[in-house]
């Protein structure tokens, strides 16, 4: 695809995830967690995702200024726990608000999505093997690894990127 | 604002032995610790991306679970911190320097230099770049049991055995055993070679340089 191409497609999509709040970023790993989140406020009741998919937790906060929603989301205990459940209804309206009430955002910027934290939880897993059957060993093992921590990509977004 | 965004992508989970060799000391501990291992893995090569043999040798469980895993006709990554600590050591050692490794029993000069070559697939051209192994006499487990003014005394002793071969710009931790023994080992080199050139010397450890491998090889799909 043409450069302008490409950034036609980025500002659609830029556009698209701006309905939810959510600044795309055009990489893969942002890219995922969006559409996730996307599965939740837009499928919701559908199920969110197969029990296999590597999500784990999505935790998003709405923060207008004196008032935070947090959601966390597992996806296996999601449907049993009540509260999770009660949360996403609440996350979908508002969202739902925030959409109808973009072009009046001057007016009703209380609805504007702050921040938003996501945590697909862990997507690759190192096995780390030690073949001798001392315990002690496998243990001196964890902080080395630990030590190296390599760090995942961050997400920053400001409440100005939302587009109109 | 800063967001908590808390974004780890990669869990490290860790599997011990449940039988066989308590330490491996030598090639038949390593092939007996492989059969104790490998029907209990079986059963993490579809759950996990990438595997790190822990033992510093050229491990049977290496080959064993590449295998297993070619049948499955699956790509995931699989390593030991032996083969890690090696191609780490030709990476970053100047073109004129060497690499060597400091390991326990004085079974694995041999054994660790055959596998040097095995692995480089050079013969004796192999000393071009690798200096060889020195043996601190300890095994793994003696490492944490003995006195730590013993161990400490053996280990300088034998890195500054390697060292004095000449041109040695890395020196492997030769045994899983050995992590967090760094510091011990940049001692030596600098009583032996002094600051400025003790200090450039490289140390790896091959746990470290094993995950840090699999990470971007399960990242880039290699």
């Amino acid at each position: 695809m043409s450069v302008a191409g490409d950034t036609r497609r980025i500002i659609r999509e830029q556009h698209e995830w701006a309905r939810f709040g959510i600044q795309s970023l055009n990489t893969p790993l942002i890219r995922e967690n969006t559409v996730a989140l996307t599965q939740i406020i837009c499928h919701f009741p559908m199920p969110l995702y197969p029990p296999t998919a590597d999500l784990k937790v999505i935790r998003m906060r709405i923060s207008p200024w004196k008032w935070t929603s947090t959601v966390n989301v597992d996806s296996a205990r999601f449907w049993r726990k009540s509260r999770d459940r009660m949360l996403c209804i609440s996350m979908l309206i508002v969202n739902y608000l925030r959409f109808k009430l973009l072009f009046y955002r001057r007016l009703f910027f209380f609805f504007q999505c702050d921040t938003v934290s996501i945590n697909m939880g862990s997507r690759r897993r190192i096995l780390v093997i030690n073949p001798n059957s001392t315990k002690s060993m496998t243990d001196n093992l964890r902080p080395l690894v630990d030590e190296l921590g390599f760090p995942d990509v961050r997400m920053h977004r400001k409440n100005n990127a939302i587009a109109d | 604002m800063p967001l908590p965004t808390n974004c780890q992508q990669t869990t490290h989970e860790y599997f011990t032995a449940p039988s066989g060799p308590k330490s491996i000391n030598d090639a038949d501990d390593a092939a007996e610790s492989a059969r104790h291992c490998l029907p209990h893995l079986q059963a993490h090569i579809d759950t996990a991306d990438g595997f790190l043999v822990a033992c510093y040798s050229a491990h049977p469980l290496v080959p064993q679970l590449k295998a297993a895993l070619a049948r499955q006709q699956s790509g995931k990554p699989v390593t030991g911190i032996f083969e890690a600590s090696v191609a780490t050591s030709l990476q970053v050692v100047a073109p004129h320097e060497r690499f060597g490794i400091v390991s326990t029993g004085k079974v694995w000069e041999a054994l660790l230099s055959e596998a040097v070559q095995d692995f480089l697939g050079t013969a004796s051209a192999a000393s071009e770049r690798f200096a060889g192994v020195e043996t601190t006499g300890l095994n793994a487990t003696e490492l944490h049991d003995a006195p730590a003014d013993e161990v400490r005394a053996k280990m300088k002793d034998a890195t500054k055995r390697l060292l004095k071969k000449g041109d040695v710009g890395a020196v492997c931790l030769g045994c899983a055993g050995m992590a967090g023994m760094n510091e011990v080992v940049r001692e030596a080199a600098i009583e032996e070679l002094g600051k400025q050139k003790g200090e450039s010397i490289r140390i790896i450890d091959g746990v470290q340089a094993g995950v840090a491998w699999l990470e971007g090889a399960v990242r880039s799909g290699f």
